[in-house]
């Protein structure tokens, strides 16, 4: 129904003054395409424009929540582009109101926003690809906790036409091999400047330098798992995540042994990984 | 007479009452300290709750010395369906129960844009348009009829609102269509009249006041940003002169009020002390 564009429409205006302008200055335009009637439309432009921008500090505390999630990818970029202004920027995107009009999630939004600013060359230090794929990852993890499914008790006996899926929670990533001593670099240094905020006003302040170099042809394998007040990572071997992968969707144990087996996994070594994973429910019998 | 009326007998009178949400007692005013000190002044808690946080000492404390509780949703869009789940409405009302609440409430329109997820939370009002009005009939009763609890729709604060209809036109099509109480916060309708440059006792007209059950009341601050003047909510010990203009003349309306609460626990006590007093004074409670 029109009125939950409209809904929509007014986070976007709160957020975005550039959005203010277009749509006083072009509606037809700025709306096009949208399930708005030509009352709501009007009942919109009625309002005095100077209304949407009466809170001017709503984009910064929003921004304090994603930064506190993408809290090394974040400062990455704030290292590099010495610009607030950059991740602001954010509630001007593509990203954005795309995830406002469709009711997606802002968090998420905000991860393809940097990636693709990363992709186009806007960003260039090279830490930040990966330390982004993690905590995205990691982002991803969380909003999958609260699906709720049925874990059964297992079998005495696991037959290969059994499916296997992922717990909501749990997944995998491979990263290059220095991505957690980055975040672990950056999280140091967070540490320190959170100690005394106005320190970082100083020309003698701790300053981001020297992260660890990009060990691109090395990796580190990482699995996502549920914990107490979130998501943890546990490292794994290569073996666990060539196997682990497979059950992003569900697939009988069958099909995974023969994808590992691609990847060149022995089927017994698969068939003990599987087992460890469903006995310490990472993955479920689904 | 319809199943409202019929239940109305047994929807206890709560008094004057204050609000606190989670771990608003360590930073204000302590419900607890207030009531043991002033029992004329304040007879029940209304905690404002969301599923992330659950509930806290404070309101379990509240809730173990027998006294009345309310509780105040934070977090469910009650003008769009897809927002009320399953999980939301088990795990309110158990929390509901836990405190041994006599009804929920809380403001009807979006606390959250999209999903529920951080960095989401964003008190909006309602659209103000019949497509709205429906839906929200249609949430407030499977609330009303899956947990047993009256659910009583509060109108919200805003500095932007769109749609067609005065905002107590819109509530009094929710209550009669839902079945339902209604809270009507005289802040809230003061920043609303203000907003769309109405007196503040505009739009009374065939406003159903036999169905507000509780009333709210909170100090505000006439304010601007880049010149735009608004009345900010900012629950400041005193309230402006529209919200009590309101208050007194819904008071003698309704007569089936139960409960006020005054939206003070982030002050401090002594400033709202006199406040409290007013308050009794207009609405005495009697057990």
């Amino acid at each position: 129904m029109s009125y939950h564009t409209l809904q929509h429409l007014t986070v976007r205006l709160l957020f975005d003054e550039k959005f203010v302008q277009y749509v006083y200055e072009n509606p037809d335009n700025a709306l096009s395409g949208l399930d708005v009637t030509n009352q709501e439309k009007q009942q919109l432009l009625a309002i005095d424009r100077r209304a949407w921008g009466y809170d001017p500090l709503r984009r910064l505390r929003t921004m304090r929540t994603l930064v506190e999630e993408f809290k090394v990818s974040t400062t990455i970029v704030l290292a590099e582009t010495k610009k607030l202004a950059f991740l602001e920027e954010f509630f001007s995107s593509q990203a954005f109101h795309q995830s406002i009009q469709e009711r997606g999630s802002m968090g998420l939004a905000f991860a393809d926003y940097l990636s693709e600013r990363f992709r186009k060359g806007e960003l260039k230090t090279p830490q930040l690809s990966d330390v982004l794929r993690l905590e995205t990852l990691m982002a991803r993890s969380r909003r999958n906790l609260s699906q709720k499914v049925q874990i059964p008790i297992l079998p005495d006996i696991l037959r290969e036409d059994l499916k296997i899926k992922f717990v909501p929670g749990a997944d995998v990533g491979a990263f290059q091999a220095n991505t957690i001593a980055t975040i672990q670099k950056i999280e140091k240094y967070l540490f320190e400047v959170n100690l005394m905020p106005a320190m970082v006003l100083c020309d003698d302040a701790p300053r981001l330098t020297n992260l660890p170099m990009v060990e691109a042809k090395k990796k580190s394998y990482l699995l996502c798992v549920p914990a107490a007040n979130g998501v943890s990572l546990v490292n794994i071997e290569k073996a666990d995540y060539l196997v682990l992968i497979e059950a992003r969707s569900a697939l009988t144990i069958r099909q995974v042994i023969e994808r590992a087996l691609a990847s060149g996994v022995a089927k017994a070594k698969t068939q003990e990984i599987i087992a460890r994973a469903l006995e310490e429910q990472t993955l479920y019998l689904c | 007479m319809t199943k409202f009326f019929e239940k109305l007998a047994k929807v206890p009178c709560l008094g004057v009452g204050i609000s606190g949400e989670f771990g608003s007692a360590s930073k204000g005013i302590d419900a607890c300290l207030l009531q043991e000190n002033y029992p004329e002044l304040v007879h029940f808690f209304e905690y404002g709750g969301d599923l992330e946080r659950g509930l806290d000492e404070h309101v379990r404390r509240w809730a173990m010395t027998g006294l009345p509780t309310t509780y105040h949703f934070l977090d469910v869009n009650i003008e769009e369906r897809v927002d009320l789940t399953k999980d939301w409405l088990v795990n309110t009302v158990e929390m509901a129960k836990e405190i041994n609440a006599a009804w929920v409430c809380g403001d009807a329109g979006r606390w959250h844009f999209g999903r529920r997820e951080r960095g989401h939370q964003m008190l909006m009002p309602p659209i103000l348009c019949m497509d709205s009005v429906l839906e929200s009939v249609n949430n407030i009763r499977q609330i009303q009829e899956e947990s047993g609890f009256c659910c009583l729709p509060e109108n919200p604060p805003a500095v932007i609102y769109l749609g067609e209809m005065h905002i107590l036109e819109y509530f009094a099509e929710i209550a009669e269509r839902a079945d339902c109480g209604l809270l009507l916060d005289c802040a809230h309708l003061a920043i609303f009249q203000h907003s769309r440059k109405l007196s503040p006792l505009t739009g009374f007209d065939n406003y159903p006041f036999e169905r507000v059950i509780e009333l709210h009341v909170a100090g505000g601050t006439l304010t601007e940003t880049n010149g735009y003047p608004y009345i900010d909510d900012d629950h400041s010990p005193e309230p402006i002169e529209a919200t009590w203009e309101i208050l007194e003349y819904v008071i003698s309306r309704a007569t089936n009020l139960r409960a006020i609460v005054y939206e003070c626990e982030h002050n401090i006590l002594e400033e709202c002390l006199d406040n409290f007093v007013k308050l009794n004074q207009l609405f005495p409670f009697t057990k």
